[in-house]
C-alpha cells in the first residue's frame, strides 16, 4: 500500500528541549536530527514517498530500492526554513499541493506524534488512525507525548499497578533538578549508585550518573556537572527529574542496555517487532543495535516481550495506537529493568523493518542484524556515497558465498565537517555480524583513505 | 526553660520560596504580606513555654493574650533584626537572636519549625555543631530533600502511588503528571471531550494558588485559552511539571475537603495531633478550618487516621521526621481521595495545638474550633487595641466558659493600620464555633473575601 512518511525527527527533538532553549542548544541538534531523516525511506512498505527535512543521494536512494527489492521509494525534501518539518510542508504550497494530489488511500506515517504533525495531518483530513501508520489519533497525541517523558510513564506504570510485570529501579520524580541533587543522599546513603534524568532526554543525553560513595572524586564531578547544567540546560530546568538507582552489570560493569520495539495495532493488540542489545558509546549514548539470532539470550527475549505486551495492552485501554519502544536494562544477576518508554518509532526501526523485508516476520530466528549509525570518518575529504559503494561492493566480493550483506542507512552525514555513515550488517548470527561489520569498517577505511571509527565490536 | 519547651521558627516565606519566587512583583507583595501574617500563628503552636523566633516583631499585647488563650507559662518573642526571604539566613546574621536560641537549646528545648528547608536545615547543623546534640523535630542528616519530594504535587503522586497498598489508602484521584503546559492543555481537552473535568494543578502551587478547575462543562474551545491566561496570572502553572487529576465530584456538589495532621519521629511513629474540614472559596483555595467535636464523622476520621499512618511511612522510608498534613477530598462514595502532602505545619496546625492546650489530649471529643484565616477587615482599625475592643462582646472566654473568640493571626504593625486578620472561635460544637465566628465577622464588619482570591482569580471569564 502507499505510504506518505514523516521524517520529523528533528521536530521531534526539538520539542524535547523546552521552553526557553537557546539558539545555541537547538543548532546542536539540528545535524543528527537532519542526518537521521535518512533513516525514513527503510520505514515504509512498498511504494514509499518520504518528506524529509533535505534531499538525500539519488544514487543511494536507488540502490536501498533496488537491496530491498521497493516498487517505488521516492524523497521529497521540503524547502527547510525552519526546524519544524510539518510547519515547512504547510507553508510549502507546492509540495503541499503534491501531497494533496496523491495522499487519496495511502497511510501516513511519522517518527513521532507532535503538535506540527497534528495540525498538518487535519488540514490533509488523515487525522484519524485508519488513515495513519504506527501513530495514535491525533487527539491523543498528548498520551503519547507524556508517556514518552520519564516522569510520565514512570507514574503510569506504578499508578496501572504494573510493576510486578514490569519492574523499575527504585527512584523518585523530584519536582527539579536541586531537589535530585539533594536526593542522591538517599542513595549515596546505602552505598548505590543512581542516574538522574531529564523528563524528555534522547539518546542518552539529558542522563546524569551519580556512582556510589565508594568513588567520592567521581562523584563530586557528577555533582558538579550537575549543578553546572542547572544554570543553562534548557533539560534541566523547568521540568521533572527522575532519580533512579544506577544499575550495574556483574562485578559493578556497565549493565546490558536493551531494547525493544512494539506496535498496538488499531483492534489493541500488542506486536513485538524486535529488539536487541544496545551499542553504547561511554556507556551511556546511543550508537546502534545487535539484534537477532545470538544477540540476547531467550530469557531477556521473553522477559522483554512478555512486558512490551503488558505495557501495550495497559496504554492501548486508554486508548493509545502505533508504535513503541521499550528500553530495559539487565542488572549482574540476570534481572530485567524498564527503565524508559519512547511512545514513537525508535532508533532502531529501520534495522528491523531491512530485516523483516529481506528475511521474513521470524528474521529473529533466522538472522541477526549490528547496525552502526555512527560510524565516523574523522578527516577524510570529499567523502563521498561512491566511496562508501566501492567499499560494500568489494565486501560483497569477499563474502559472495555466505548470506552476509551490508546495507548503508544514513549517509547525508557524508557532507558534514566530520562525515560519518550508519549501516547496518545481516549475518547468521551476532558474532558473525560483529566480525562482518569490522571487516566492512576496515574496507570503508580503505576506500575512504582515512581510519573508521566505527566501535564496531 | 525546661523540658518541653520549645523553639519556633516561624520561616513561613522562607518554606514557600519555591512558589514565590516564581510570582511577579505585585503578586509577590501580597504573598509576603500573607506569609508575615501566617507567622504570627506559630505563637499558638506547641506547648506552653516556648522561644517563638518571627521575621518581623509581632505586638506584645497579641503575644499576651494569645498566651493568655492557650494558658502558656512563658512565650518569648524575638525577631531578628533583619530580615530578607530567609528567616534561617536573618538568624544566622543577628547573634543576639543566635545566642537566645543557643541557651534555649542547652537548656533542653526542643527546635521546632513551620517548613523544613535546606535553609534552616543548615541553622540546626551550626547550632549542632556549636550547642552539641539537641532535640530537633527534623529530618536527620541530609534527607530533608523528601520534604521537598513530598510536598510537590508530583512527587506525592509518585509516592501515593509506588505500590497497590498506598494506593488502596491514600486512593489519590487518577492523573498523570505532565512536562509541560502545551500538554496539559491538550490532556484536558482530550478528558472533556469524553465528559470528565480535570484539575491542573502547578507542581509548586500553594493555598489553592495554581490550581486551575476545569468541569466538564467548560466548552472545549475555551480550555486552551483558560489554562493559557491562568499560566499568565500564576506563572508556576507557566512551568511543569503540572499533574493534572480527574475532577472529584460529590454528586452535583464539590467535595468537603478534609485533612489530617500529624508528626513523625525519629523512632519512626506517626502521631496524629488533629483532623479538620476545610472551609474553602468556591475556587478552591483555603479559608479556614472546623477541628474538634462533630467537625467529622467517626468512618471519615478513621480514614484519615490510616491515611496518616500510611503518609507517615512513606515519609520516614525517605528519612523525613517532621510535621506534616495530607489533605483529601470525600466523593460521592464517602470515600477520601488524597490529593497533596504538606510536609510542614499547615494552616490548620495551631487549631490542633489550641485544642490540647485547652481541653487536654482528648480534645476533639470535647470542644470545636473553626478558623477564619484571611478575614479583609471592614472597619479600619489602627491597632491591635481597637481590634479587640471591636471583639469584646464575643472574646474568649465568653462568661467564663470554654466560648469565644480569639485573634490567632494578624497583619506586621505597620501605619497602614491592619488589613487582614486570622480569628479563631472555641465552642461546645461545630455550629457553635461557626456561629462565634460569623458573630465575630460581623463585629469587624469584614468581607470573607481575601486579596488573594481578587489576585489569583478563581474563575477567569474569557
Amino acid at each position: 500500500m502507499k505510504q506518505f512518511v514523516f521524517a520529523n525527527i528533528l521536530e521531534y527533538n526539538l520539542r524535547t528541549l523546552g521552553v526557553g532553549t537557546s539558539e545555541f542548544e537547538m543548532a546542536a541538534w539540528d545535524i543528527p536530527g537532519t542526518d537521521l531523516a535518512d533513516l525514513a525511506v527503510f520505514w515504509g512498505g512498498d511504494d514509499t514517498t518520504v518528506l524529509a527535512p533535505q534531499d538525500v543521494d539519488a544514487e543511494w536512494l536507488a540502490d536501498i530500492a533496488g537491496t530491498l527489492d521497493l516498487r517505488r521509494l521516492r524523497v521529497w525534501a521540503s524547502c527547510g526554513r525552519t526546524r519544524s518539518l510539518c510547519d515547512d510542508i504547510a507553508r510549502d504550497g507546492a509540495l503541499l499541493g503534491a501531497i494533496r494530489g496523491e495522499v487519496g488511500g495511502a497511510l501516513l506515517g511519522a517518527w513521532g506524534p507532535t503538535p506540527q504533525l497534528g495540525t498538518l495531518l487535519r488540514e490533509l483530513g488523515m487525522d484519524g488512525h485508519s488513515r495513519t501508520v504506527g501513530l495514535p489519533d491525533v487527539d491523543l497525541f498528548w498520551l503519547a507525548w507524556d508517556l514518552d517523558s520519564k516522569a510520565g510513564f514512570r507514574h503510569f506504570i506504578r499508578q496501572a499497578r504494573l510493576e510486578e510485570w514490569v519492574a523499575m529501579p527504585e527512584g523518585f520524580i523530584v519536582p527539579d533538578a536541586e531537589t535530585a541533587l539533594e536526593a542522591t543522599a538517599y542513595f549515596s546513603g546505602q552505598n548505590r549508585g543512581c542516574v538522574l534524568k531529564t523528563a524528555h532526554g534522547t539518546a542518552g543525553f539529558g542522563i546524569l550518573r551519580v556512582p556510589p560513595v565508594g568513588t567520592i572524586p567521581e562523584r563530586d564531578r557528577v555533582l558538579r556537572e550537575l549543578r553546572s547544567r542547572m544554570r543553562f540546560d534548557s533539560g534541566w530546568i523547568g521540568r521533572p527529574i527522575v532519580i533512579e538507582e544506577w544499575i550495574t552489570g556483574r562485578f559493578g560493569e556497565d549493565a546490558v542496555s536493551v531494547t525493544a520495539d512494539f506496535e498496538v495495532q488499531p483492534d489493541g493488540n500488542t506486536y513485538y517487532l524486535g529488539g536487541g542489545r544496545m551499542r553504547m558509546k561511554k556507556s551511556q549514548y546511543y550508537m546502534g543495535v545487535v539484534c537477532g539470532r545470538g544477540a540476547l539470550s531467550v530469557a531477556i527475549t521473553e522477559r522483554t516481550v512478555k512486558a512490551g505486551a503488558v505495557v501495550g495492552a495497559a496504554v492501548a485501554a486508554h486508548g493509545f495506537r502505533g508504535l513503541f519502544d521499550l528500553d530495559f536494562v539487565v542488572s549482574g544477576d540476570g534481572s530485567v529493568w524498564v527503565t524508559e518508554m519512547n511512545a514513537r518509532r525508535a532508533s532502531p526501526s529501520h534495522v528491523f523493518a531491512i530485516a523483516r523485508r529481506l528475511r521474513g516476520d521470524h528474521w529473529y530466528d533466522d538472522c541477526a542484524v549490528l547496525a552502526n549509525d555512527h560510524c565516523t570518518l574523522a578527516g577524510a575529504h570529499d567523502a563521498s556515497y561512491r566511496q562508501v559503494r566501492k567499499a560494500i561492493e568489494r565486501f560483497q566480493c569477499i563474502t559472495r558465498a555466505s548470506s552476509v550483506s551490508v546495507i548503508p542507512t544514513i549517509v547525508s552525514s557524508l557532507r558534514r565537517s566530520v562525515p560519518y555513515i550508519g549501516y547496518a550488517v545481516l549475518a547468521e548470527d551476532a558474532e558473525r555480524a560483529s566480525l562482518a561489520a569490522q571487516e566492512f569498517e576496515r574496507l570503508l577505511a580503505e576506500a575512504v583513505g582515512v581510519p573508521v571509527q566505527g566501535h564496531a565490536t | 526553660m525546661s523540658d518541653g519547651a520549645s523553639i519556633i521558627l516561624s520561616n513561613v516565606l522562607e518554606g514557600y520560596l519555591p512558589f514565590v519566587r516564581t510570582l511577579d512583583p505585585p503578586s509577590r507583595r501580597i504573598w509576603d504580606l500573607a506569609c508575615a501574617r501566617t507567622s504570627s500563628l506559630a505563637v499558638s503552636w506547641c506547648g506552653d513555654e516556648k522561644l517563638v523566633v518571627t521575621p518581623q516583631a509581632l505586638d506584645p499585647d497579641f503575644v499576651t493574650d494569645v498566651a493568655r488563650v492557650i494558658g502558656a507559662g512563658h512565650v518569648e518573642c524575638v525577631t531578628p533584626s533583619h530580615t530578607g526571604e530567609s528567616l534561617s539566613h536573618a538568624v544566622l546574621h543577628d547573634e543576639l537572636v543566635l545566642d537566645t536560641i543557643r541557651s534555649n537549646l542547652r537548656r533542653g528545648a526542643t527546635l521546632r519549625a513551620w517548613s523544613w528547608t535546606r535553609e534552616v536545615c543548615a541553622l540546626r547543623d551550626l547550632l549542632a555543631a556549636e550547642v552539641g546534640n539537641f532535640e530537633s523535630e527534623s529530618p536527620p542528616g541530609s534527607s530533608h530533600w523528601s520534604a521537598a519530594y513530598l510536598d510537590s504535587k508530583s512527587g506525592f503522586r509518585d509516592s501515593a502511588v509506588r505500590d497497590a497498598a498506598r494506593q488502596t489508602v491514600l486512593n489519590p484521584p487518577f492523573g498523570w503528571i505532565c512536562s509541560d503546559l502545551e500538554t496539559a492543555i491538550d490532556t484536558v481537552y482530550s478528558w472533556n471531550a469524553c465528559g470528565l473535568g480535570a484539575v491542573v494543578k502547578a507542581d509548586k502551587g500553594a493555598g489553592g494558588v495554581g490550581t486551575v478547575v476545569l468541569p466538564p462543562t467548560t466548552p472545549r474551545q475555551r480550555i486552551g485559552a483558560l489554562l493559557t491566561v491562568a499560566a499568565r496570572i500564576c506563572r508556576p502553572l507557566a512551568r511543569g511539571p503540572l499533574v493534572i487529576e480527574e475532577l472529584v465530584r460529590c454528586g452535583n456538589q464539590p467535595p468537603t475537603t478534609v485533612s489530617v495532621f500529624a508528626v513523625t519521629n525519629i523512632r519512626g511513629e506517626t502521631v496524629v495531633h488533629g483532623h479538620s474540614r476545610f472551609a474553602a472559596s468556591e475556587g478552591g483555595r483555603y479559608l479556614g478550618a472546623i477541628v474538634g467535636r462533630d467537625a467529622l464523622e467517626s468512618p471519615i476520621r478513621e480514614r484519615l487516621d490510616a491515611i496518616a499512618n500510611v503518609a507517615g511511612r512513606i515519609a520516614t522510608e525517605l528519612g523525613y521526621v517532621g510535621p506534616f498534613g495530607v489533605d483529601g477530598l470525600v466523593d460521592g462514595g464517602d470515600q477520601v481521595r488524597c490529593i497533596e502532602l504538606n510536609a510542614r505545619r499547615t494552616l490548620a496546625t495551631h487549631l490542633y495545638d489550641v485544642g490540647a492546650s485547652l481541653a487536654g489530649p482528648a480534645w476533639q471529643n470535647i470542644i470545636a474550633l473553626a478558623s477564619a484565616d484571611r478575614i479583609e477587615l471592614g472597619k479600619h482599625c489602627e491597632s491591635y487595641g481597637q481590634l479587640r475592643e471591636q471583639l469584646a462582646p464575643s472574646w474568649y472566654p465568653i462568661a467564663g466558659a470554654q466560648r469565644g473568640v480569639f485573634v490567632a493571626s494578624m497583619d506586621p504593625p505597620s501605619s497602614m493600620g491592619l488589613r487582614e486578620v486570622g480569628l479563631v472561635a472555641i465552642g461546645e460544637e461545630s455550629r457553635d464555633a461557626s456561629d462565634l465566628l460569623r458573630a465575630a465577622h460581623r463585629a469587624l464588619g469584614a468581607d470573607i473575601a481575601p486579596a488573594l482570591d481578587r489576585t489569583f482569580p478563581s474563575r477567569l471569564r474569557i
